[in-house]
Order: C-alpha cells, then sequence, then structure tokens
C-alpha cells in the first residue's frame, strides 16, 4: 500500500502522471491515490515524487488513522 | 494489550471513559501504548474549540485533583515530566475572547508548577491545540499537526522516535507523546478515587460518566457538570438561553434548528441524528457514517432567535479557512472554497451537488480531523437549514425578516 504525507505534498502531480490509472487529481492537484496494479509500481511511485510524500506501507492505512489523537482541538 | 484489572488502564477501561477533548477515542487504549513506549503526559486545557470553557475551568477549579490524575498517569507510564498546554490568549490579561487570566489561573499554574507540571504555550491558532499539533510543540517544532500513520503514543519499534516532521520545517523527532484532554485526566483521578462502578451509573451505555459542557450565550460562557444523556434543553435553561438555532460541538460539531433543539438528547446516538445526510457516491472520497462516540468537546452556542444561521455559518467557515495550518492542499485549498461557496449557495452562484463535491474532496483528506470535522459541520447545517437556505437564495432571510425593526443609524439632533 501507498500512504501519502500530507503535509509533505504540493501537488507536484508526478504520481498522476506516471501512473493515471491509479491516481487521479483534485481540483487543486493534490493526489486520490487508488490502487496500484503491483508492489513495483508502487515502489516506482514512490521513489519518483520530488516531495518524498509518499511512503509505502506493509499494511493498509487505517480508516480512523487519526482517531486516537483526534481529541481537542 | 488487554488492560489488567486492578491497574490504572483497567479501572478506566471498566468505567468506559471516552476521550473528553472531542474525538471520544478509549482512554484506557491511550493509556496502555503510553505505558509501552514511555510516553509523555501532555495535559490538553486549550480550549480550543467555539465556545468551549471547560477545560481552563477545570484547571481553574480542580486543580488538586487535576494534578492527582496527572500523578496516577505520570507513575503509570513514566517518561519526561509532563506538561499542561494552553493558548497563549489564555495567559493574557483582558482578552475579550477568553476570560481574563485570574488570580485563580495564576495560583493554579503555580501549584502545577510545584508539582513538576510545566506550561507548554501554544498559539491560539485552532489547530495549534491539535494532538499532534501539541507533541511537534513541546519537541520543539512549530506547534502544526504532523503526519504519523500510528497513534503518537505508540513507537514504531522499541527505542525508534515516534514521528519525524516534515522536510521543510527542518527534522524535529515527536518523541512518543500521550496527549490528554484536561477533562479526560480529572475523570481519571475520578475513577481511581470512586470506582469504575461509580462512573458507569452516570451517563449512558455508550457514553458512560459525568461531563462537562459549556453554553455560550449572550456574551457569556457556562460551563455544567452533567452527563451524556442530558437534554439540551436543560443546559440551554440553565444557561438562561433561549432554544433557538444551536451549535453542538463548533467546527467539529453539529448544528440544530429549533425544532430538533427542542428535543435533542446530548448522547452519541442524539447526535449522529443530528449530522449530515451522507451522500453516496457524491464525489472522490466519500467517508460517512463515522461510528458515535462520545458527545464531542460538549462546547455548546446559541444564537439568538434574530441571528441568521445561515451568515453566522459563513463567518464561521471564514473563520476555519483563516485557521487552517496551511500545510495539506486539500484543507488549505478547501476550506477557503468551501466558505465562498457557501456564500454561493445563498446568492445562486453554486448549487448543492458543486457544495458537497467538495465536502467530499475535503473529507479525510488532512494529516488532522479538523477539515474532516469542518466537513461534518457544513453538511449538519445543510440538513439543518435548508429553508433558511432557500429563502437566502431568494434574496429573503427569515430569521433577520422576523425580527423586530432596528434602527441602523442615529444621529443626534439638535
Amino acid at each position: 500500500m501507498i500512504e501519502i504525507d500530507r503535509t509533505a505534498c504540493r501537488a507536484h502531480g508526478v504520481c498522476a502522471g506516471l501512473f493515471p490509472e491509479a491516481v487521479t487529481l483534485d481540483e487543486w492537484g493534490y493526489p486520490i491515490i487508488g490502487e496500484f496494479a503491483s508492489r513495483r509500481d508502487e515502489r516506482t511511485v514512490a521513489a519518483a515524487c520530488p516531495a518524498l510524500a509518499l511512503h509505502l506501507t506493509r499494511r493498509k492505512p487505517e480508516p480512523d488513522r487519526s482517531a486516537s489523537d483526534r481529541s481537542s482541538a | 494489550m488487554t488492560p489488567r484489572q486492578g491497574t490504572l488502564s483497567g479501572a478506566v477501561a471498566a468505567a468506559g471513559l471516552g476521550g473528553r477533548g472531542g474525538g471520544g477515542f478509549p482512554a484506557a487504549r491511550k493509556l496502555d501504548a503510553a505505558r509501552s513506549s514511555h510516553a509523555r503526559l501532555i495535559v490538553n486545557a486549550c480550549d480550543g474549540e467555539i465556545g468551549a470553557a471547560k477545560d481552563r475551568w477545570v484547571l481553574d477549579h480542580r486543580t488538586a485533583e487535576l494534578q492527582h490524575g496527572i500523578d496516577l498517569i505520570r507513575a503509570w507510564s513514566g517518561g519526561l515530566p509532563p506538561l499542561l498546554a494552553i493558548h497563549a490568549s489564555s495567559l493574557r490579561a483582558g482578552d475579550p475572547d477568553h476570560p481574563t487570566f485570574t488570580p485563580a489561573r495564576r495560583a493554579a499554574l503555580d501549584e502545577l508548577a510545584a508539582a513538576g507540571t510545566d506550561v507548554l504555550t501554544v498559539p491560539d491558532r485552532y489547530v495549534a491545540s491539535e494532538a499532534s499539533a501539541i507533541a511537534a510543540a513541546a519537541a520543539g517544532a512549530d506547534a502544526r499537526p504532523v503526519h504519523h500513520s500510528r497513534p503518537l503514543t505508540q513507537r514504531r519499534r522499541l527505542g525508534e522516535p515516534a514521528i519525524t516532521t516534515g522536510r521543510d520545517r527542518g527534522r524535529v523527532t515527536v518523541p512518543p507523546t500521550l496527549v490528554l484532554n484536561a477533562e479526560t485526566v480529572w475523570r481519571i483521578a475520578q475513577i481511581a478515587e470512586h470506582g469504575p462502578e461509580w462512573f458507569r451509573s452516570l451517563g449512558t451505555p455508550s457514553a458512560p460518566g459525568p461531563q462537562l459542557f459549556s453554553v455560550a450565550w449572550n456574551g457569556i460562557v457556562s460551563v455544567f457538570d452533567s452527563t451524556a444523556g442530558v437534554r439540551l434543553t436543560e443546559l440551554l435553561a440553565g444557561a438562561g438561553a433561549p432554544v433557538s438555532n444551536t451549535s453542538i460541538g463548533g467546527l467539529g460539531g453539529v448544528w440544530a434548528n429549533p425544532t430538533e433543539a427542542a428535543a435533542a438528547v446530548l448522547s452519541p446516538e442524539g447526535l449522529a441524528r443530528l449530522g449530515g445526510i451522507p451522500e453516496a457516491g457524491a464525489g472522490p472520497t466519500v467517508r460517512c457514517g463515522r461510528p458515535p462516540s462520545g458527545v464531542g468537546s460538549g462546547a455548546i452556542t446559541v444564537l439568538p432567535p434574530d441571528r441568521c444561521p445561515v451568515s453566522k455559518i459563513a463567518a464561521w467557515l471564514r473563520y476555519a479557512a483563516r485557521q487552517s495550518a496551511r500545510q495539506c492542499g486539500p484543507c488549505m485549498f478547501g476550506l477557503d472554497s468551501l466558505a465562498s461557496h457557501w456564500s454561493g449557495l445563498s446568492t445562486g452562484d453554486t448549487t448543492l451537488p458543486r457544495l458537497q463535491t467538495l465536502l467530499a474532496e475535503i473529507d479525510g483528506r488532512g494529516a488532522c480531523g479538523f477539515p474532516d470535522g469542518v466537513a461534518a459541520m457544513t453538511r449538519s447545517a445543510l440538513r439543518a437549514f435548508p429553508d433558511e437556505i432557500a429563502r437566502h437564495h431568494r434574496g429573503r432571510c427569515a430569521a433577520e425578516a422576523a425580527a423586530p425593526a432596528r434602527a441602523i443609524f442615529h444621529e443626534a439632533r439638535p
């Protein structure tokens, strides 16, 4: 799986350019990441990101990844 | 990890305490993770939510019990000396938006400092009091949320720091940190004192225990020590407020119109009914139906009956856009866009489907939960105020049209 560090992403769009079938861009140019065909593609896209915002993870990111830290704005 | 009986986390788990900062995450699970990583405790007393005042009440008026809770948690998890996080404005005298820096607050901070808990001042920005932003501030970085795929309380592997903050802010590693809301720490002390059975005897099965609520009305914030399951109307009566358009939970909460406010019950189930209408497939990322956990931050804001909710929400959305930490694109651009599209809904420059697409583009796409909360609040407002929005579209606002005539200009005549 690919995980995106949204604080690092600068909307270069390289990921969507390389893998249009897996990545689409929102109206501001930030990626919406879907499924990659292979682990190799994931490695390629992570290495290609100019902002180093894409990270390979072994597991699916939890949908409530920040729920435990959602306390207290 | 299963909480063991007879331990602090065992008692907190048996009590069913959910975090009182807004997320409602099980406190015992945080305590267990903090013990295995020797996480540093940071007590969050920021009251960052609009209309919130309860954390400062705990700080000022339950200081000894708060310190007792801090001691219990420190003994449980070890770690660096604890800190108390507050907004910079909570230390300033005479700030119009916050109660004055009273002698009681000074005394409370002195008492905590004497027991080894120092103050961590964070900027007044809304997201500066988000847990990962506080943990970053304690580590010497900007008080802005950091990306973390695992809980702040955990190490990746033994001996490794929890998080490294983003490149353009320099490499600062954030050690394992346990951020707990001030009320949560106070409740932990109460559970240790009175037992989980006492705690469970109050509140509702899904949100047990006593619970603080703040009600902001007419320039005054009243704090109530109540429980989940209380009727909104009881708190409104106690605060001397009318049953009117009401925000429950501020920027990260929900809206109720007067009919809903009259019937609203402040429980996870009651608040879930006031959420937005989940629209399937409205946009690229749809996350809805998050299971109800707790009753949020308990911060309630009542609008005067002649105050238009549509224009009030427009002001809140503009405020939200300014409060973004401006790190994640969908938050930085999305909230600005959301504020202008909300106003556009009234002028006819935007359609509802366009607004819903925008909400889906914002939802779940930040490093912290702030944009998700604002999106959920907006959806709830769309559900609560369809008539007001439609009347705005026709150029006539019901709330303000119904108000008695008010002079807008006075000039003294000789």
